[in-house]
């Protein structure tokens, strides 16, 4: 949990650095700690609460996507360019937000998982 | 006023302000109205034997001697089918040139509805614009203020809601109203052949200012009338509430009361709230709406009058100048609708919510990609396509001369998310893309 | 035998009258005005002459009118029938009131006393016994209601007689008591407490070592709260701070949970008491209605009866507490009772604090947040209240509670509940947004 909170206060950095200098003058980590940051936003605190399945969130779901989310954020990732990282991440996020439209472990769910699990090797 | 019996008269006056006068007086009701030298006037606040009395046309040449007669009642107005297609003043006389109204007397600003006998709100008022309709959906029984800068042209887009909406009765409750709007709406009504449905009760600037505080009651006494009595849908404008709420300190100042915030009273939110929560979804169908207009200073929603009513209201539709597409456009940031997802997907199609979210978040991305054109930075792809996205995001359904139905506002933002982004893009749930997404 | 008095000045709904003979700070009085009897509180005395807050409207009230003091303070009756009932501030029944409009003096009974209720004892002639000892139990739902020696009993009893397992009327004598003098005390189902007196019929108030389950992410994962913790959620209006309320209510793991819309929206209470008598308990299965009390003074209701609505609803939990229950106390807003704090202290002309509320107004907060806590019962149980408010000044209301953390999770600190929501979320829909860097 204190991990997750760091690196959402490391991206809100990472994001003034970069409105600061420019998305060429910062390095890509810079870019990469940024997006994992929005990624834990949107895909984690983030929850919908008109809709029937987002809004109840049980103490167990939110463990296990945390940690499926701490995965990612754990790798480190390559990029040619921010803009393949920007992609990437949108991807991730979104595939991440139809998981918590899903009912838990159905295979939807599963389905959607196994399409993170490709940038989880 | 017809004068009664038991009426008492009293020719000497302890005090008076601009907008008060205090007299000795016995057996004084609390609420109840009296006539200084013909003057209307409530009571206000008894001391002992001393009574407060708001005159609510000012207190311009009246002297110590002034006569004063207590009437025995609080405010009341007359009500029957005659209200239709008339125009009053604050005291529910008519301004129209016609008769007055024969009717039941009914009491103004009376109790509240019991909350377990309303009902949920879930008709949707469509208004054609999608600034509206399509990012905060209004609801029949819902009370929203209209928040813009003076400047904006509010009172126009209010009388195209009212005429588009489809409600039985409008009710206008016109506050401090400029000869120039009090004109237009009338002309307005008249010419969309909908006056029979209309009722206005107006003070203009040229009137003195106490007198508002009447208008908000007589407007409502009238709607409860048609809503409760006759199950009507009614809608009810109110605007300008910032002109009601300068009236009310004005009351508050001359009597010594201590202020708060912004110079207002201390009960500014229960006065202003017991007039927007007689907006109500009642049991036998009959509703009442309120849409109202706060005029803000420049843009400041922390002052009191906003602040106090964006806690009261049911969301708030913040109109704002957009120079990129050179239109007045309703806010999607600054705007919101409370009883949207009543309606939402279920009087609407599925996928209303969804699109609406999507839509609001990449135009949020457009405004950041806007702050990095103007810090003099490099802009990527999706930053291009998010800034021609806005523009016509805010062309075709952002600007208040939009006027589309509900469908046709889903659709065009399909089409638009299609033209400039992919679907992981958007974010929306895979069941609408495969569904919806405009393939080319 | 008991005090009277006479009006002998008004302003709006603070009263001033002059007694004949004593009266106690937070008495009530009935004022009689047109056959109607009003409720009010006295809330300051100088001299003869007591300022009392009316609950009602005070329209058509006169000096001379005559009151009678009733010589004891605000009070709730307790016993089995308060889930799923909708009262208002002062805990009259909303759903057995006729008409749609509340009618000035109308009291309606918060219990049902016809309803049999299917009584088991649990305490045996010849135990020994204190306040809020348990002496029975009947089913409310699916709940294990107590019936307990009342809290008010002071000292030790020694159990007479309980009534047989059997159906019984919530004012049929369940159990007879006798004190140490030897005096037999029958005990019904119902008690009597006075709202602004915290029960404190329990051993201890240990730290609270359980995260109380709200389903909603951001709290659960970055900011959990505990059973028995205190919380309030910040934020200005629009951003979300209703929705992640009815969100907590809706699948907060609680046994009992009371909602209390204080000075708030009516549309907001009727979108509960439509949607949970429908809704399912996720953790029970049970609807959700059968374990909400909604305590609904909203904002067009007298604002004195605002004040009592927060302490009513706190009283209800704490005796559900005292059952062993865990409850869960949700209170929008504690700035609007703050603001009716203001406007009667503005009436009463006191020296104002900052921005005119009066100066003593974060010591009754605290006073009020104090209340909440897990507790061990005298039997060695436990029941917890927790409560989250919410609140549209931060600052100036941010309770001086001890922060409470479990050491039972490391890694987890349930602690006060901060939400800071920031004003644009970009998701309409979303009630989140929510800024990490402000937990906690």
């Amino acid at each position: 949990m204190l991990k997750a909170k760091n690196l959402v206060r490391r991206g809100r950095e990472m994001a003034d650095q970069i409105n600061i200098l420019g998305d060429d003058g910062v390095p890509m980590s810079y870019h990469e700690s940024f997006w994992k940051s929005e990624l834990i936003d949107f895909a984690f605190l983030q929850q919908d609460a008109f809709d029937a399945i987002d809004a109840l969130c049980p103490l167990e779901r939110q463990e296990y996507m945390l940690d499926l989310i701490l995965r990612i954020c754990d790798r480190h990732f390559e990029f040619d360019n921010f803009e393949q990282c920007r992609i990437l991440f949108k991807e991730m996020i979104n595939t991440l937000r139809q998981m918590n439209y899903t009912e838990f472990k159905s295979p939807q769910f599963n389905e959607y998982e196994q399409q993170l699990s490709k940038h989880l090797a | 006023m017809a004068t009664k019996a038991y009426q008492r008269t009293y020719t000497q006056l302890q005090a008076i302000t601009k907008a008060t006068v205090t007299l000795n007086a016995r057996g004084v009701a609390n609420d109840e109205l009296a006539t200084v030298n013909g003057k209307l006037a409530q009571v206000v606040k008894t001391k002992g034997d001393a009574v407060t009395l708001q005159v609510f046309s000012g207190t311009e040449g009246v002297p110590t001697n002034a006569e004063v007669s207590f009437q025995g009642a609080p405010p009341t107005l007359r009500v029957s089918d005659q209200l239709s297609g008339r125009f009053f003043n604050a005291y529910g006389h008519p301004i129209d040139g016609g008769p007055e109204i024969e009717g039941e007397e009914r009491e103004v600003g009376g109790p509240s509805v019991n909350p377990y006998k309303r009902r949920q709100p879930s008709e949707l008022i469509p208004t054609g614009i999608a600034g509206i309709d399509l990012n905060n959906t209004l609801v029949s029984g819902q009370k929203i203020p209209f928040f813009a800068d003076p400047d904006q042209p509010y009172n126009r887009v209010m009388a195209d809601v009212a005429l588009r909406a489809d409600v039985d009765k409008i009710i206008l409750g016109g506050m401090g109203l400029t000869n120039d709007d009090y004109l237009f709406f009338r002309h307005a009504f008249e010419s969309a052949g909908a006056l029979d449905k209309i009722v206005s009760f107006v003070n203009t600037t040229e009137e003195p200012p106490v007198e508002r505080l009447l208008i908000p009651d007589m407007a409502l006494a009238a709607a409860e009338y048609f809503a409760v009595d006759k199950n009507e849908k009614v809608l009810v404008l109110l605007t300008d509430m910032t002109l009601y709420a300068d009236a009310l300190s004005i009351v508050s100042n001359r009597m010594d009361q201590i202020p708060s915030k912004d110079s207002m009273p201390g009960s500014l939110y229960s006065d202003l709230a017991k007039i927007y929560e007689k907006a109500v979804q009642l049991p036998d169908g009959g509703s009442i709406t309120i849409i109202a207009v706060t005029t803000l200073n420049d843009g400041d929603i922390t002052h009191a009058i906003p602040d106090n009513t964006g806690y009261i209201t049911e969301g708030q539709l913040f109109l704002r100048a957009d120079p990129d597409s050179g239109k007045v456009i309703v806010d999607p940031f600054r705007s919101l609708s409370r009883l949207k997802q009543l309606v939402q997907g279920k009087k609407t199609r599925e996928d209303h919510a969804q699109l609406m979210n999507a839509g609001v978040r990449l135009y949020a991305d457009a405004q950041n990609a806007k702050t990095k054109l103007e810090n003099g930075f490099d802009l990527s792809d999706y930053d291009l396509r998010c800034l021609d996205y806005a523009k016509e995001y805010a062309t075709r359904l952002l600007s208040i001369d939009v006027n589309i139905t509900v469908e046709q506002m889903l659709d065009t933002a399909w089409e638009i998310f299609a033209k400039y982004f992919s679907p992981a893009e958007t974010g929306i749930k895979q069941v609408f893309v495969d569904k919806y997404w405009k393939k080319d | 035998m008991s005090t009277h008095g006479k009006v002998t000045g008004i302003v709006s709904n603070l009263v001033t009258v002059t007694v004949d003979g004593p009266v106690a700070e937070n008495e009530l009085c009935y004022i009689s005005v047109g056959g109607n009897q009003l409720l009010a509180e006295v809330i300051r005395v100088t001299g003869d002459k007591a300022s009392v807050q009316v609950f009602e409207s005070t329209r058509g009230l006169k000096n001379g009118d005559s009151v009678e003091f009733l010589g004891k303070m605000l009070e709730v009756t307790l016993g089995p029938g308060l889930l799923s009932g909708i009262y208002d501030g002062l805990q009259n029944n909303l759903t057995t009131m006729t008409g749609v409009f509340l009618k000035r003096g109308e009291y309606t009974d918060p219990l049902d006393r016809k309803v049999l209720w299917a009584f088991t004892p649990l305490a045996q002639p010849g135990d020994k016994v204190i306040a809020a000892d348990w002496l029975g139990e009947v089913k409310e739902g699916w709940l294990p209601h107590k019936i307990m020696v009342p809290f008010s009993f002071k000292g030790e009893f020694t159990v007479k007689s309980v009534a047989p397992a059997g159906n019984y009327t919530v004012d049929e004598t369940i159990a007879v008591l006798t004190d140490k003098d030897g005096e037999d005390i029958p005990v019904t189902m119902v008690q009597k407490w006075p709202v602004k007196v915290a029960v404190k019929c329990y051993k201890e108030k240990p730290r609270p070592t359980r995260i109380m389950e709200t389903g909603v992410r951001v709290i659960d994962t970055f900011n959990p709260i505990a059973e028995g913790g205190t919380g309030f959620i910040p934020g200005p209006f629009g951003c979300g701070k209703t929705v992640l309320q009815h969100a907590i209510a809706k699948q907060g793991d609680a046994d009992v949970i009371v909602m209390a819309a204080c000075g708030e929206r009516a549309n907001e209470v009727v979108e509960i008491f439509t949607e949970f008598p429908e809704l399912v308990d996720p953790h029970t299965g049970r609807k959700l209605m059968e374990r909400t009390t909604i305590i609904c003074n909203t904002s067009n209701m007298p604002v004195a009866a605002r004040e009592a609505s927060v302490y009513t609803a706190m009283t209800i939990c704490e005796y559900y507490r005292a059952m062993g229950l865990k409850c869960l106390l949700l209170a929008d807003s504690t700035s609007r009772w703050a603001q009716a704090l203001r406007e009667m202290s503005n009436r009463m002309e006191e020296l104002p604090g900052q921005d005119a509320f009066p100066v003593d107004l974060s010591a009754i907060i605290s006073n009020f947040y104090a209340r909440a806590g897990m507790v061990l019962l005298n039997n060695g149980q436990t029941g917890a209240v927790t409560f989250i408010g919410q609140e549209g000044r931060p600052l100036l209301l941010r309770p001086r509670a001890e922060p409470r953390r479990p050491e039972a999770l490391p890694g987890r600190q349930p602690d006060r509940l901060l939400l800071q929501i920031p004003r644009v979320s970009r998701d309409p829909g979303i009630p989140a947004g929510k800024d990490p860097e402000e937990l906690g």
